[in-house]
């Protein structure tokens, strides 16, 4: 690797400004300690504990020698020649640079010993003279050559804990821009301990005092180290030097043995990178469309993003973009999801073990999180494509302290409309855009300052007659804030809305525009607790309001006979507290316990209809109307969830896990369609509603061969789940002020296996699964005509027993790799016309039960070629080019199936969206 | 919601090199018998009901329909008005004049015993049709219907219409075998037929959401302007029925369950069945929604003079009728008594002649072609003007 971008590492000594110190004082050279055979090199680094010196000496010389000597409290030189009476060893002392160097006969060697320009292990503590003062003085060390090698002081003399251990945290940052590394191992590999960074590239670590050797290592980062001597707590940032071949993609990934030792199951990390390389349908990097790869995620067709995660409903996944919820995360009717892959970071899904942290949804968690930008310069990147263009711009506001980065996309699909032939397709258009930006401050190094805006909106008008519109925006604010090494907060704010509109203007009469909108404003704080190696605990509290207004139908235009519809506001307050605790009991066994309790309050005004006890609910049977103030109570809920998780480790290469985890949902997407539509509503649990309840158990066996390239993972889960709302037949949901009419409870249950192979380094990496799942519903409350299937359990829309997918990635060379990706899965169920029948002057159908057949199997495999340019590290702009083909075989997968009376005779009929092989070309760039 | 698989068909699906086929699921071996009853009391004239069986989808053969049975109207009081069998399956009563203020309901009894009975409903009367009237629009001949009810009891709407209009068939036969091998003047008009044509979709309405009991200018059917149904003379009945509000959810979710089904973005297909019931066995299923009231007609005619004179209408299922074949005297071959000896087969049109006018043979056409009344009638509706 040239030397010239060689990265240097910077350093940053803090020496325990807030900290407390505590034992005894440094003593300014005067030192004491009984030792009986206590070997060399302990007895150097009690010695160290004491004073300011930095000792220097040759292991190999002193590994034998033990030193046996009662020192009563004396300067150090003097200590020094008691202790070395009877060895061949003399030192010299350096008071002014506070050196001592302690050597065999002669006191002056002619050479310098043979490890000297080896690069120590943690056994060694050969040492090279410190740079020069100057340096240290400001914490920056000017060469990365030797920053490795360089020996690094922190906290205060004798600040370690009585316990004689002491915590070093601090960030890991990117050199290049300034941005923190997530998921980097920081290790000690001699004590067999270490951590992770969290998702601000921070760490944490409680090491006995003395000297380390701490090792950081992580994916799209070089391996680096740090040489230290651990006095008492104190900072020590590190910044790492990008690893320049993946193209500033940075690489997000947690350890190499995180399959076998992470604490996490059912949860599936991915990063840009890896979603950059699964071909799309036009070329769009889409997250959701690479999360639906994942074992145990599902959709009911292609082209949706909405996500049946283990069984659970489209609604049942938690979707944050940096914190603030996204209702709707997909453009053009789910073909494309709402995220611009430029600025995002990575994605997490949570599928069980879920933390306590997170709540408010039954199935998953699903945690977008945007890069922070450059903080050193100014960069851009973009993509021109067949149906998009994208660009996202990043650079420092402050260098090495605040940076943004902006990122917008926009479609220019009504060209394409309008060239085809027909007065429908000329008049109607069809658009959407997306926004987001994020600004980072960091005002000290204990405090950050996280900012991010979100918009994405949607427009399409159908033959200038009926208008759609739908937005999604949020905003969050992040203040974090470390108390101390051990204990740092989170203080979050954030805002979200979704609202659409339809508007009908063909009918003066009718024309009419109808409106829903939904907004929350949520306040977290949450804190991550580090006590000691063996235990993380994390604790904070949020409260969360919900406004919504359920739909309102107001004429259109002067000549409308609408009459106006406004149904009332919704609002409820959901608030919730949690602490988990994670304890390493002994290195193979760890358990990870986590409580949250979530308290519901539906509040006024509204108008809550009693209905008479023991019928159906119907507008007939209302009895009494209760009429509650603004802020008054209708309705509360509340209850525990619990997160338990545990893994034991079985070999260095394989280990068990289980988790059991329970989770309250208070709001509900009402849709009684197939598929998730933008014009679905949000519905509050209310007086009627309930809210649902899952519970989740799940256990897996891991193991990863060759040197963790390869990781294997078996997963079982069983989930239930309780009041979820179905529909009766003939459902109004829109504009229902009585939705409790219409709705009925469902009871669920969803078990399955899946399987994991993973490779996820080499010229070849990649992954498969496969999925053996089940998803059932359940129907049988209320009066015999209401219940599904007769009350008995009946495969859910999204129930795809069979699912192998295939994910593969090769790379010729550095400029050009290919993907290819094979997916097969059953058929969605579905309910098929039994007989027909004539009425009402044509041929109707007489359907069966509710999904007791199939759609027939789903198969497809693409492929996609990414060349990239060449790898000069200095030219103007870095471009690559991306050609795909979407569903290679061209096989007709039927998106759905659907049955029509045409001129009074009933016709079956297959729709397949991709039926033929779609190929795409983008253009990448960055500069 | 349909408008979304609407949006989805027409926007996007071009671009996305999307394909419709045709899809027929396994045939279902069981066969499905479940009885179907259709139409309404009619609380001002005749009540008509006709009874069948449903049969499984792969099936060909025409409905079965369910005969001797024993009918009767019953209101709530246990008075009876008997239904006698006419065609096989269709089962009339005589002109009634049923008395307001009660509630009806129809009594069946099966030639096999079974029992069944539909709920009890009110008499909803059918408000006039203020309004019916076609307009000239660019994409066809659309009809529009208005109607009201100032008392603002009817609410709920559905129409059915019956489409009559005046065709002619692709070659206009003069000529007819008579015995032997003689060919005559033809008496009868084989050339110019009526068709009529019942609506087959479900067109309902309400009017809860507007301030006003009315329908304005409602969109009925369009007729495309290359349709063969406008080359004379065009007519449509449109009859107007009331509703309850439980009979528009019926008829709501047969359009439901019959016009947009099992798409993404369509709502799931429900087991509807109706407001009959088996007294016999509860969990039979029964198909069929009886309500009770009276029904309001208006009749429109559209003659083609007054339509645009660029729509160009097409004679359809007339197309390969254009040309006329010929049967020569002087051919070795020819016996008309062989030749037109199947009506079935081939009809004679004209003679053919020479200048001097001396005949040299006989046009002729296929039946299909020449005889109007395989696709209608060819006496004159009474109705027609």
């Amino acid at each position: 690797m040239p030397q010239f971008y060689r990265i240097v590492i910077l350093f940053i000594f803090c020496s325990g400004l807030l900290w407390p110190c505590y034992g005894q004082q440094p003593t300014g050279g005067v030192v004491s300690g009984t030792y009986t055979r206590v070997p060399f090199a302990e007895f150097i680094r009690q010695l160290e504990t004491q004073t300011s010196y930095h000792f220097y000496y040759d292991p190999a010389e002193t590994d034998s020698l033990t030193i046996t000597a009662t020192l009563p409290a004396q300067p150090l030189a003097q200590a020094l020649e008691q202790a070395l009476q009877g060895t061949h060893l003399q030192f010299v002392l350096d008071a002014a640079e506070k050196r001592v160097f302690i050597v065999g006969s002669p006191a002056v060697l002619a050479t310098l010993p043979d490890s000297f320009f080896q690069p120590p292990t943690a056994e060694q503590t050969a040492k090279e003279p410190t740079a020069n003062p100057a340096e240290r003085s400001t914490g920056r060390v000017a060469s990365v050559s030797t920053s490795e090698l360089k020996l690094y002081e922190i906290g205060p003399a004798g600040g370690a804990l009585a316990s004689g251990k002491a915590t070093v945290a601090g960030h890991v940052r990117e050199q290049a821009s300034g941005e923190p590394v997530i998921g980097a191992t920081v290790y000690v590999e001699a004590l067999n301990t270490g951590t992770s960074t969290d998702q601000y590239g921070y760490y944490s670590l409680t090491l006995p005092v003395g000297r380390h050797e701490l090792r950081v290592r992580g994916i799209g980062i070089k391996n680096t180290r740090r040489q230290l001597v651990l006095r008492g707590n104190g900072k020590l940032d590190i910044e790492t030097e990008e690893d320049i071949i993946p193209l500033k993609e940075v690489v997000i990934e947690a350890e190499k043995d995180k399959n076998v030792s992470g604490m996490q199951m059912g949860l599936e990390k991915l990063d840009i990178k890896t979603m950059r390389q699964v071909p799309t349908a036009f070329g769009e990097t889409d997250i959701l469309r690479v999360v639906l790869t994942l074992p145990g995620v599902k959709s009911v067709g292609e082209g949706n993003t909405g996500l049946n995660v283990r069984g659970g409903t489209a609604d049942q996944n938690l979707i944050l973009f940096n914190d603030a919820v996204i209702y709707n995360p997909s453009h053009l009717f789910g073909f494309f999801s709402a995220f611009n892959p430029d600025i995002l970071q990575g994605v997490e899904l949570y599928k069980s073990a879920i933390p306590a942290k997170y709540g408010g949804r039954l199935s998953s968690v699903l945690d977008i999180t945007t890069r922070d930008g450059n903080k050193k310069k100014f960069a851009g990147s973009g993509g021109i494509g067949p149906l998009t263009s994208r660009l996202t711009l990043e650079g420092p506001l402050v260098k090495d302290k605040s940076a943004f980065i902006l990122s917008g996309r926009s479609s220019y699909s009504d060209w394409l409309l309008h060239l085809l032939p027909g007065k429908t397709f000329q008049e109607s258009s069809a658009s959407f855009y997306d926004l987001a930006a994020h600004i980072s401050h960091s005002f000290s190094d204990k405090n950050t300052l996280y900012v991010t805006g979100y918009r994405s909106a949607d427009k399409f008008q159908l033959a200038s007659d009926t208008a759609y519109r739908y937005h999604n925006q949020s905003a969050s604010l992040k203040w974090r804030h470390s108390f101390s090494n051990k204990l740092y907060g989170v203080f979050t704010g954030t805002l979200s809305q979704y609202a659409y509109n339809i508007t009908s203007e063909r009918d003066p009469a009718t024309a009419s525009r109808l409106t829903y909108d939904i907004g929350q404003y949520n306040v977290l704080a949450d804190f991550s607790y580090f006590p000691n190696a063996q235990h993380t605990v994390d604790f904070g509290i949020s409260s969360l309001l919900y406004n919504i207004a359920p739909g309102s139908l107001k004429p259109f235009g002067a000549e409308s006979l609408v009459k106006p519809n406004v149904l009332p506001q919704e609002q409820a307050l959901e608030s919730a507290i949690y602490a988990s605790d994670r304890f390493d009991i002994t290195p193979r066994l760890s358990v990870s316990m986590g409580l949250r309790y979530s308290l519901y309050n539906a509040l006024g005004p509204h108008d809550v209809y009693h209905y008479r006890p023991g019928s159906s609910k119907s507008t007939t049977t209302i009895t009494d109307t209760v009429r509650y103030t603004s802020g008054q109570v209708l309705a509360t809920y509340h209850g525990p969830e619990y997160r338990f998780s545990t893994r034991y480790t079985l070999t260095d290469h394989s280990s068990v896990k289980l988790s059991y985890n329970r989770t309250r949902q208070y709001i509900h997407l009402l849709s009684n369609t197939v598929s998730v539509s933008p014009t679905d509503i949000w519905k509050l649990s209310d007086y009627h509603i309930r809210p649902q309840v899952g519970n989740q158990v799940s256990a897996g066996y891991y193991h990863n061969l060759k040197a963790n390239t390869i990781e294997t993972s078996v997963e079982v889960y069983y989930k239930a789940t309780r009041d979820f709302v179905d529909y009766k037949g003939g459902a109004t949901l829109l504009l229902n002020r009585h939705l409790e009419t219409d709705v009925v409870n469902a009871v669920g249950k969803a078990y399955g296996v899946e399987v994991l192979v993973r490779k996820l380094t080499g010229k070849l990496n990649g992954w498969v699964s496969y999925t053996y799942s089940r998803a059932l519903v359940k129907v049988d409350e209320g009066p015999v005509a209401d219940r599904v299937n007769g009350g008995s359990y009946y495969p859910s829309n999204f129930d795809k027993p069979h699912d192998l997918t295939l994910i593969g990635n090769y790379r010729f060379s550095r400029r050009v790799s290919t993907s290819l990706n094979l997916t097969y899965s059953t058929g969605r169920p579905i309910t098929l016309p039994l007989a027909t029948y004539y009425s009402g002057g044509a041929e109707r159908v007489y359907y069966s039960e509710r999904n007791a057949y199939r759609v027939p199997d789903y198969y497809r495999a693409d492929f996609a070629l990414n060349l990239e340019g060449n790898h000069k590290v200095r030219k103007l702009a870095h471009s690559s080019w991306t050609l795909g083909v979407y569903n290679l075989t061209g096989r007709d997968n039927p998106f759905s199936v659907y049955f029509k009376t045409v001129n009074g005779q009933i016709k079956g009929y297959k729709l397949a969206v991709f039926a033929h092989p779609i190929p795409s070309i983008t253009y990448n760039f960055r500069f | 919601m349909c408008v979304w698989k609407k949006l989805f068909c027409w926007v996007l699906l071009p671009l996305l090199a999307s394909c419709v086929t045709p899809f027929e699921p396994e045939v279902l071996n069981e066969p499905v018998t479940i009885l179907v009853v259709n139409g309404y009391i009619n609380s001002g004239g005749v009540t008509t009901i006709t009874l069948s069986r449903t049969r499984n989808l792969a099936v060909q053969e025409p409905y079965q329909p369910e005969t001797q049975a024993s009918l009767a109207i019953e209101d709530d009081a246990g008075t009876r008005w008997p239904l006698q069998e006419g065609a096989p399956g269709t089962y009339v009563s005589e002109s009634l004049q049923l008395p307001a203020g009660q509630q009806y309901h129809l009594r069946i009894q099966t030639q096999s015993g079974r029992r069944y009975a539909s709920e009890f409903v009110p008499l909803k009367p059918a408000p006039p049709i203020d309004s019916l009237s076609g307009r000239i629009e660019a994409d066809g001949l659309q009809f529009y219907l208005s109607a009201h009810d100032d008392v603002g009891r009817t609410q709920y709407y559905r129409w059915e219409y019956a489409e009559t209009w005046e065709f002619t068939s692709g070659a206009w036969s003069r000529l007819e075998k008579q015995i032997g091998d003689t060919l005559l003047p033809r008496t009868d008009d084989i050339y110019h037929c009526w068709r009529t044509e019942n609506s087959t979709a479900v067109y309902t309405a309400t009017t809860v959401p507007l301030s006003r009991d009315a329908v304005l200018d409602y969109r009925l059917l369009l007729i495309p302007p290359t349709s063969s149904r406008l080359r004379f003379k065009y007519s449509l009945l449109v009859r107007q029925f009331a509703l309850t509000e439980a009979e528009f959810q019926y008829w709501e979710a047969l359009k439901k369950n019959s016009q947009n089904i099992g798409g993404l973005f369509d709502p799931l297909p429900s087991q509807l069945t109706g407001n009959v019931h088996s007294e016999t066995n509860t969990t039979e299923p029964v198909l069929g929604y009886v309500g009770a009231g009276t029904v309001a007609e208006k009749r429109i005619f559209i003659d083609n003079n007054s339509l645009p004179p660029t729509w160009s209408l097409r004679n359809e299922g007339y197309e390969g009728c254009m040309l006329l074949d010929t049967i020569f005297k002087k051919d070795a071959s020819f016996n008309l008594a062989l030749f037109f000896s199947d009506p079935n087969l081939r009809l004679p049109v004209g003679p053919v002649t020479d200048r001097a006018g001396n005949l040299l043979g006989y046009t002729y056409q296929t039946t299909a072609c020449v005889d109007c009344r395989l696709r209608g009638t060819n006496s004159k509706p009474s109705f027609w003007p």
